[in-house]
This record gives C-alpha cells, sequence and structure tokens, in this order.
C-alpha cells in the first residue's frame, strides 16, 4: 500500500507582495519540505523578511497563494488563516520583548492564551526557560537582559506557542561570534528535538550555513534566484 | 524619555552663559511672582493657622473629590479615545484625532455657559463633567503618542500569539502609565480650577471651590500672606501628583521606543470598526460639536435657557439663594430668570430683584462697583470707577432687559440674519479686546520660546538637568489665582509702574505662567533628539550657539512651532489668573466672563465663539498650509 508524500510545510505559489506601488516580492514560488533548516539570503532590501512575513501571516500578498502543511493560509488580499492560527513561531529582530514585562511573565502572557491552569503554566514556564538556558531569570525585567539573553528568551517566547515552523528574522544579528555559535547550536538541536521546519533569514551568507539544509537566494528584485 | 546624556561629551554641552540668560528671563517672568507672595508668608507666618480651620478642609476635601471626579471622566474618555484614533482604523481617525484636541483649547468657562443650558445637572456634578470633558484630551493625548510609539515588532509578536485580542492584553498597561500620567494633569487643571465652578455656582446651587478660596481670602483685605497660606494645600497636592508623573517621565515610561524603532501600523478592527468609530464621534460631539453647535446656535438668535432648568433656578434666585463671595458672583442666575421665558411665573417685583442683582454681580466681576455687604459678598474688594460705556456691560444690560430671548421664527433666513448681525456686533464691540488678545498673545509665545528652548535643552543635556526641570514647573504648581496676584505685587511699583498699567503686564504675566509648558515640550523634544548630531557638530567646530540654533532646532521645529502654539491658546484662553490683573480686563476672553454675568445673549454667544476661534487660529492655519506634523509630545 503506497501512503501519498507529506504535504510540502510552506509552498508559495506566484506571491506577489506589495508596499503601496512597490513590489516587495514579485513572483515567489517555493517549496519548503518539513524539518527542513532554510537559509534565505539576500542583499538588504531583498524582501527576505517580508516574505518570512508573509509565511508568518504578518503581511498580506496582493498575488498569489501560500499553503502551510497543505492549508491554503494566505491568498490575494486575505488571511484565510490569522497569524496566531499558522503554527508558525517568530523570533524577531532583538527579540522584540514586550518592555513592561519580566521574563516568566512574557511566557506566562503566551501560555495563558493556551487556558492552562496556573501550576501546569508555571511548570511549562520554567521547561522553557531551562531549554533555553535561561532558568533562573524567571524575575528579570526584560529590558534588563543583554543581547543574548533577549534573543534565547525571544526563542522561548516562539516555542510557548508549540509551532511546526520556526521564523528566524537575523537572529543572530546583535551578537558577538561565541554567542552566534552558542544560539546556532541550540537552534539546530531544538529544531531536531521538535521536529521543526526552520526559515531562517540572513543577509550574510555564510552565517548559519553549517546547520542549513538548504539555501535560497534573494536578487535584489525581491525574486529568488 | 530617558535622557541620553551620560555619554555626551562635556564640551558638547549647553553653554552656561546662555543659560544662565534665559534661566534670568524664566526668574523674573515666572518664578518671582511666586517668590514673593512666599517671601509675605514668611514674614508673617501666622497666616497658616488659617489653613486647619474646618471651612479650608471642607473645601479641600470638596475640591479634591471634583478633580478625581474630573480625572476619572478624563480617563475613561481619554484612553480608549486616543488609542483609537491613533492606532486603529476607525473612520476618519485624522480629523477625529485633530478634534479630539480642541476642548482642551475651549475655554472652561465657555463649556459650562454651553452645558449648564443642555443639562439640568448644577453644582460638582456638573463641574466635574466639564472638567472631565474638557480635559480628556490631556489623557487622549499621552495615550495616543504612548501607542504610537509601540514597536511594531513587539505588536507582531503579540499577534502571533493571539491576534487582537493578545495586542491589546499585552498594550494596555504600556498604555495605562501614559493616560494615567494624562488623568493627573486632569486633575492638577481641575483643582486649580476656578471661573469654571465660579459660573456654574451663579446659574446653579452655591458651590465654592479652593481656588476661589485664595481669592477671597485675599480680596477680604489684601492679605497677601493668607493668600499664599491658602494655596498651600493645592500646590503640595499639585507637587504630590506631578512629582512621580515626572519621574516616570525622567524613566521612559511613557513610550517605549528604542534604538532601532520600526512605527506600527494601524490595526484593523473588523467588526468592532463601526462602534469604535460612533464612540470617538461620539466623544468628539460630546466635548467640542456640541458647545460649539450651540454657541452658534445661540449666536444666531437660539434661546439661551433651557426652560426646564431656569424654572427652578429662577425660584432659588427668588429665594434669595444668589449671594456669592466670588468675584463672578451669580448674576447669570438672576438675569436668566428675569429674562427667561419659563419664569413667567415671577412677580414683576421678583423679576426686577433678579435683574438687579444680576447687573450687580456681574459688575462685581468687572471689579468696578463696591461689593455690598447684603447680599453675602466679601466686604471691602478693590473698588474701581463704574465704566458703565464698557462695550460687554452695555450689551449684557440691553440683552438682560429684553425679554424676548428667542429669535428664530422666522426659520433659516433669521437665523442667518441673527447670526450675521451678532458676529458684526460682537465684533464691533469688542475688536480691540479681540487685538488685545491676540497681541498678549503673540508676544507671550514669542517670549516663551526661546526661554524654553534653552531651558529645555539644558534639562536634557546640562548636568543638573533634574533639578532644573523641578524648578521650570514651579510656576505651573502655583493656582493661577495665587499666580496671578503674585504677579500683581511682584510689579506694582513705582518703577515698574509703566509696565503694570500698561498691557505689557498680561503678556509678561502669560509667558511666565505658561514658559513651563514650552520648557516641557521642548525639554521632551530636545530628549528624542539623538546627541550624537550635537557632537559631531561640536567636533566640526560648531559653538553653542551654533549648535542649538543650527542643529538641535530644526531637528526639533516641528515642537518649537507646536510650543508656541500650545502657548499663544493658553494665553488667549487664560482667564484665572488674568482676571485678576487690571490691564487683562481688556481681554476678550475677560469680555466673556464679564457680560456673561449680566445674561445670555447672542452677543455673548459669537464673543465666546470669536475667542475660541481665535484660540484655534494657530493651529487651523498650522493644518491648512503645512503638511508636517505638529509635535506636543516626543
Amino acid at each position: 500500500m503506497s501512503s501519498s508524500p507529506p504535504p510540502p510545510a510552506v509552498e508559495c505559489k506566484g506571491l506577489i507582495v506589495r508596499a503601496g506601488k512597490a513590489e516587495i516580492l514579485s513572483d515567489i514560488s517555493l517549496r519548503i519540505e518539513p524539518e527542513e533548516h532554510v537559509l534565505l539570503v539576500g542583499p538588504s532590501g531583498a524582501g527576505k523578511s517580508t516574505l518570512l512575513r508573509a509565511i508568518a501571516g504578518l503581511a498580506v500578498p496582493s498575488k498569489g497563494e501560500i499553503h502551510l502543511f497543505g492549508e491554503l493560509a494566505s491568498r490575494p488580499g486575505e488571511l484565510v488563516l490569522a497569524p496566531d492560527k499558522r503554527g508558525v513561531g517568530f523570533l524577531f529582530q532583538g527579540g522584540a520583548l514586550w518592555p513592561h514585562m519580566s521574563v516568566a511573565g512574557t511566557l506566562d502572557f503566551v501560555l495563558k492564551r493556551k487556558g492552562q491552569d496556573r501550576s501546569a503554566r508555571k511548570r511549562r514556564i520554567a521547561e522553557l526557560l531551562e531549554i533555553v538556558d535561561l532558568a533562573g531569570y524567571d524575575k528579570r525585567r526584560t529590558p534588563t537582559l543583554s543581547g543574548g539573553e533577549a534573543q534565547r528568551l525571544g526563542l522561548a517566547r516562539a516555542l510557548a506557542t508549540e509551532p511546526k515552523i520556526l521564523a528566524l528574522d537575523e537572529p543572530l544579528g546583535p551578537l558577538d561570534a561565541p554567542r552566534r555559535e552558542a544560539l546556532l547550536d541550540q537552534l539546530q538541536s531544538l529544531a531536531r528535538r521538535f521536529g521543526l521546519t526552520t526559515i531562517h533569514v540572513t543577509h550574510d551568507p555564510d552565517e548559519a550555513a553549517r546547520v542549513a539544509t538548504r539555501t535560497i537566494t534573494m536578487t535584489e528584485e525581491g525574486a529568488l534566484v | 524619555m530617558a535622557p541620553k546624556n551620560a555619554t555626551l561629551h562635556p564640551a558638547a554641552r549647553p553653554s552656561r552663559w546662555l543659560v544662565a540668560a534665559a534661566f534670568l528671563v524664566f526668574c523674573v517672568l515666572g518664578l518671582s511672582p511666586l517668590l514673593i507672595m512666599f517671601e509675605r508668608l514668611a514674614a508673617e507666618p501666622e497666616a497658616l493657622e488659617s489653613l486647619l480651620n474646618e471651612r479650608t478642609l471642607t473645601l479641600l476635601g470638596r475640591t479634591v473629590a471634583l478633580g478625581l471626579g474630573a480625572s476619572a471622566i478624563a480617563l475613561t474618555l481619554g484612553l480608549p479615545f486616543g488609542f483609537l484614533v491613533a492606532r486603529t482604523n476607525v473612520f476618519g481617525a485624522p480629523a477625529l484625532r485633530a478634534l479630539g484636541i480642541v476642548p482642551i483649547l475651549i475655554p472652561p468657562i465657555m463649556m459650562a455657559m454651553t452645558w449648564t443650558m443642555i443639562l439640568p445637572l448644577r453644582g460638582p456634578v456638573m463641574c466635574a463633567l466639564i472638567l472631565g470633558v474638557s480635559t480628556f484630551p490631556l489623557v487622549a493625548l499621552f495615550t495616543g503618542r504612548a501607542a504610537e510609539r509601540i514597536d511594531a515588532r513587539r505588536e507582531e509578536a503579540a499577534t502571533m500569539v493571539g491576534g487582537l485580542g493578545a495586542i491589546l492584553r499585552m498594550e494596555f498597561p504600556l498604555l495605562l502609565i501614559p493616560a494615567l500620567g494624562g488623568a493627573v494633569l486632569s486633575f492638577i487643571v481641575s483643582i486649580n480650577e476656578f471661573a469654571l465652578c465660579d459660573y456654574v455656582s451663579a446659574v446653579g446651587k452655591k458651590f465654592n471651590v479652593y481656588a476661589g478660596e485664595i481669592f477671597s481670602n485675599w480680596q477680604v483685605d489684601g492679605n497677601e500672606p493668607r493668600a499664599v497660606a491658602t494655596a498651600l494645600p493645592l500646590i503640595v497636592l499639585t507637587l504630590l501628583a506631578l512629582v512621580p508623573l515626572m519621574a516616570l517621565r525622567r524613566k521612559g515610561r511613557y513610550g517605549t521606543v528604542d534604538g532601532r524603532f520600526v512605527a506600527p501600523a494601524r490595526l484593523k478592527l473588523g467588526r468592532a470598526r463601526v462602534p469604535a468609530t460612533l464612540f470617538c464621534l461620539f466623544v468628539v460631539t460630546l466635548s467640542s460639536l456640541v458647545p460649539i453647535g450651540r454657541l452658534l446656535y445661540e449666536s444666531g438668535g437660539g434661546p439661551r435657557v433651557f426652560s426646564g432648568v431656569s424654572i427652578r433656578r429662577a425660584a432659588w434666585t427668588q429665594g434669595g439663594g444668589a449671594a456669592q463671595n466670588m468675584p463672578g458672583a451669580p448674576g447669570a442666575a438672576g438675569a436668566q430668570a428675569a429674562t427667561d421665558p419659563g419664569a413667567v411665573k415671577l412677580d414683576a417685583k421678583a423679576r426686577q430683584e433678579a435683574v438687579r442683582a444680576a447687573n450687580n454681580a456681574a459688575l462685581r466681576a468687572a471689579g468696578q462697583v463696591p461689593i455690598a455687604g447684603a447680599d453675602g459678598l466679601v466686604p471691602q474688594a478693590p473698588m474701581r470707577k463704574v465704566d458703565m460705556n464698557a462695550p460687554e456691560i452695555k450689551a449684557a444690560l440691553e440683552a438682560a432687559t429684553t425679554d424676548d430671548q428667542s429669535d428664530m421664527g422666522g426659520g433659516l433666513a433669521t437665523f442667518t440674519a441673527n447670526f450675521k448681525k451678532s458676529f458684526s456686533r460682537a465684533f464691533e464691540l469688542s475688536r480691540e479686546s479681540l487685538v488685545s488678545s491676540l497681541l498678549f498673545a503673540l508676544i507671550a509665545a514669542s517670549i516663551s520660546l526661546p526661554i524654553a528652548l534653552v531651558l529645555g535643552h539644558a534639562i536634557q543635556r546640562g548636568r543638573a538637568g533634574g533639578l532644573l526641570e523641578v524648578v521650570a514647573l514651579l510656576p505651573l504648581i502655583v493656582p493661577p489665582t495665587l499666580f496671578g496676584i503674585g504677579t500683581i505685587v511682584f510689579w506694582n511699583h513705582d518703577w515698574t509702574a509703566q509696565i503694570y498699567d500698561s498691557g505689557a503686564l498680561v503678556a509678561l504675566l502669560f509667558a511666565g505662567r505658561f514658559v513651563a509648558v514650552a520648557t516641557l515640550i521642548c525639554s521632551g523634544a530636545v530628549a528624542s533628539f539623538d546627541p550624537e548630531l550635537e557632537e559631531s557638530a561640536h567636533l566640526a567646530g560648531a559653538g553653542p550657539l551654533r549648535r542649538l540654533f543650527g542643529i538641535v532646532s530644526p531637528g526639533v521645529w516641528s515642537s518649537l512651532v507646536g510650543a508656541w502654539i500650545v502657548v499663544f491658546a493658553l494665553s488667549v484662553r487664560e482667564l484665572d489668573a488674568a482676571v485678576l490683573v487690571p490691564a487683562a480686563n481688556d481681554t476678550a476672553m475677560f469680555r466673556v466672563f464679564n457680560a456673561v454675568h449680566f445674561g445670555r445673549d447672542d452677543f455673548v454667544s459669537a464673543l465666546a465663539l470669536l475667542v475660541i476661534f481665535t484660540v484655534l487660529l494657530p493651529g487651523l492655519l498650522w493644518s491648512l498650509f503645512s503638511k508636517a506634523r505638529l509635535r506636543i509630545l516626543p
């Protein structure tokens, strides 16, 4: 008995994203298979982050479609699946942490959406902080974290949504070389442990080449090479 | 916004001479009226004994309750309104946002003039309602600006967690602090307000507030130490409210901007868009369209009295309740009772008495007749010669003795004719006052701006910025009535007689009182200006003056224009301090205050509209001819 192959984790068909009259992404078609670690590279302004945002549901396509695990997620002018229903965890450039919250409060904010009770949330927070090497940081306010710590908390926040796809927008940008390597190793092991598909945006092709399964290059015109 | 001067090269700091010169001018205009009053208190400390009497404490408690009520209303309206118009896709958001600023620019007494005609409420409830509606833009401004300064990526991170609901849950605590900051300002304005409460008292049940007590204590026998002593609790209250507000501001808790800020997009409300728009329309209608519309209606000959209220008020007035001890005494109630078609049940004698009480009270309001003790007013007030030919007195007397208050019988044509007639009459009778107001405000704003720029810059970049900021705030923390008295005392000398007797005193009064506002605006603008730009100018050989006027000023110019416009608007609408200064009797605002105590007619409404138009004029011109946005908050 033959079983049909699993649907791609991400499939973009003729994707065009405009901002006003400017075309940021032009006719992008790509497939990313489950558990791939795809490196999305290209010069500044090529539209790498826009593509990532479109996949996450933070940008609406003007033309084309996006499917996630076979399910239609976006079509022209419409988000069929809301960003929080796509199973995408997003690690923003610089972490984009909420400045008025503590480390534990940040994760609790996410977990509350899942309707878990207080003790379950507390356990899960401890678990997540352990995963990203931030155990004991519960009470720290987010503005007091260093660049690397902030990125790791951002990663824990993304994992708290239990995603199937991890979208990383220049995650290593603000870090020095040793911290970059450490975070990269951590990302790789987490992706393997949770079976995540990873889309990693960077302007530096060498940045994560050792962990990537494939590299997709974008041109300045917002197209794929 | 947190100060960024920690690493500023010492040589790139502001010029000491420039700061000292600006501070000296600030001392003369803004601090001297206060220092001289406190010096008088120090010379007569026994004046403090009057502080603990039961009457004072009751008044203080009542005033605090009024302030809390007003700020609660301001917060309830301002927080959602500010967020919705600044950050969401409600229909006509930019226009609604601009209209949302108007109420704070409309003189509160004009809000009172209209709302007391529309609602039967009186006393503290009415005062709190009007003050809340008048000051909600403070909350909306702070909230809206803070909402605009939430980084798009932080908001998107919340979107990934749970859509619009998560965004709102994440942002509410971030917006609550600035919103509370606005509410605190609303509280401060409310507890120091005097003319509005006086007017509401005049058309209803007697209701004294603490700010009026300062004036009364000074008026009894010109006892300056007692006026300062009376003002102390209000000053302490204002300080208690203001210090945490400023501390939070310095810690940058009113915004969350950091290095690589990405401006957030407007949030799409989906099905909530229509109800949210309706809410914003309701707030704008309540706070600016209704008062302005009502004044327009009255200018066109519409009835000036809500009959259901006026019957009750007439009965109350007839019962001898007209006694007040404020300068703007209750004459309006009597005048309206006498001229209100709904008050026909009064007998002729009562009507005549009501008109007499109205006229006397309004004359007293102008400080132009001795205040008689028989009707309960404070005796021994400063007396001046009665000028029965003053245009607003002539106009108001004419109105007060006219029986027919409604001239709307002829429909739109009559309305238009009445409207034109009342405006040309108001303009004709008060042209000089309008020009005076305009001139005083222009001078005050133009004096304030350079001082504010230098001090604002020094607050952010100088060594003792925190201390300077506190000192710069002092003219604002004293009640306007005390500031007015202080100005009189400070400038009333032989060697300053020429200034004292001229309009220059009014411009100096306005500049001294409002330079603090301009300084705060400039300081906020400098805080968000990259200090490295100044350092690079310094390295290129630019001196302190060139750096300030050639680098910083162009970088914060929309805030400088904003500061100028705010001081102008506040000066045109100023009444509480100006009502005490003889030279300010010629301002349009004072003429409205004066005339309205004689009774309401189309002249008063038209003049009030002209004042509102003058207040709004620079802002309107700016929005018509400039594409840049005015910045009041950094």
